[in-house]
């Protein structure tokens, strides 16, 4: 933690090589959260980019009372929501770009269960990524969404219940 | 301790994200209470299929760094590309208020790992 403290503090004085720790530990998981957020790639790409480039003109109001993680998690949200306002009022200018890469072959199982996870309510998917994928607790996890931990527990519990039903073996 | 709080523990167990302390707590009522060690056994695999699911995702498409960096710590000069979209290796010269650093980095199935920073 003080490590990573260390490394936003490196990051506000204009450490570029500091930036690019910070973009390699946490850019793939701040697009995935993203896509999490948007299902879509290529918004996720912009809010990935548009959140890390906020990280580094904001660093220094970084203050270490939560995770860097969340801190990031919660510049992300809150740049999905703009993303998908703008793209909402047909706002978005796609960008070019061919360097999609080709998806992973997905066993047909893995692609049931994203389907799974994407048919759950947007809260309620954030909630089963930071908690399964990004081993955030619930306290962590209300910062990044600003609710209750109370919140939080019932949209795990509904979500899980859902995926339950759709998921049996 | 109730099923309502285990209840309320079992994700984070399954998630690995509780307490050893609390994690003890949890297994103690468990082993104990049938409903609650069916709950447990069905978020675990639910958890172990998520984590799978999304870590299958690919990940950003190669490139990203360029674009970041360009709008934050100066103007890209000149990128190198080798290699496929599967798996290949990148160099990048950059140019910043303190010199011309260079990167390299090998990409696989849109991952970028870097191995070179002069």
């Amino acid at each position: 933690m003080a490590d990573e403290e260390q490394l936003v503090a490196r990051v506000a004085e204009g450490d570029g090589d500091a930036f690019r720790t910070l973009y390699e530990r946490y850019a793939d998981r701040v697009f995935r959260y993203a896509l999490t957020l948007l299902w879509d790639r290529h918004l996720a790409e912009d809010v990935m980019q548009e959140t890390m480039v906020a990280a580094w003109r904001g660093a220094g109001q970084f203050e270490g009372r939560s995770r860097v993680s969340t801190w990031l998690f919660g510049i992300a949200r809150h740049q999905a929501f703009r993303a998908r306002r703008s793209d909402a009022k047909g706002q978005r200018v796609p960008e070019e770009t061919d360097e999609v890469p080709d998806p992973a072959p997905l066993l047909e199982r893995e692609m049931h269960v994203q389907r799974a996870v994407e048919s759950l309510p947007p809260e309620q998917r954030e909630v089963v990524y930071l908690a399964f994928y990004e081993g955030l607790p619930y306290e962590e996890i209300a910062r990044v969404q600003g609710v209750p931990e109370g919140t939080v527990k019932s949209r795990m519990f509904h979500a899980k219940r859902k995926l339950a039903e759709v998921l049996r073996p | 301790m109730t099923c309502d709080t285990a209840r309320e523990m079992i994700p984070l167990y399954a998630a690995g994200s509780l307490s050893e302390d609390d994690g003890a707590e949890l297994i103690a009522h468990v082993v104990g209470c049938e409903v609650c060690q069916g709950d447990l056994v069905e978020t675990m695999r639910l958890a172990r299929e998520v984590r799978r699911a999304f870590a299958q995702i690919p990940g950003p498409a190669r490139g990203t760094w360029i674009s970041v960096a360009a709008r934050t710590l100066g103007t890209p000069v000149l990128r190198v590309e080798l290699g496929s979209e599967l798996a290949g290796l990148s160099l990048d010269v950059g140019a910043t208020k303190t010199g011309l650093p260079i990167r390299g980095s090998l990409s696989i199935l849109g991952r970028e790992v870097p191995v070179l920073r002069i």
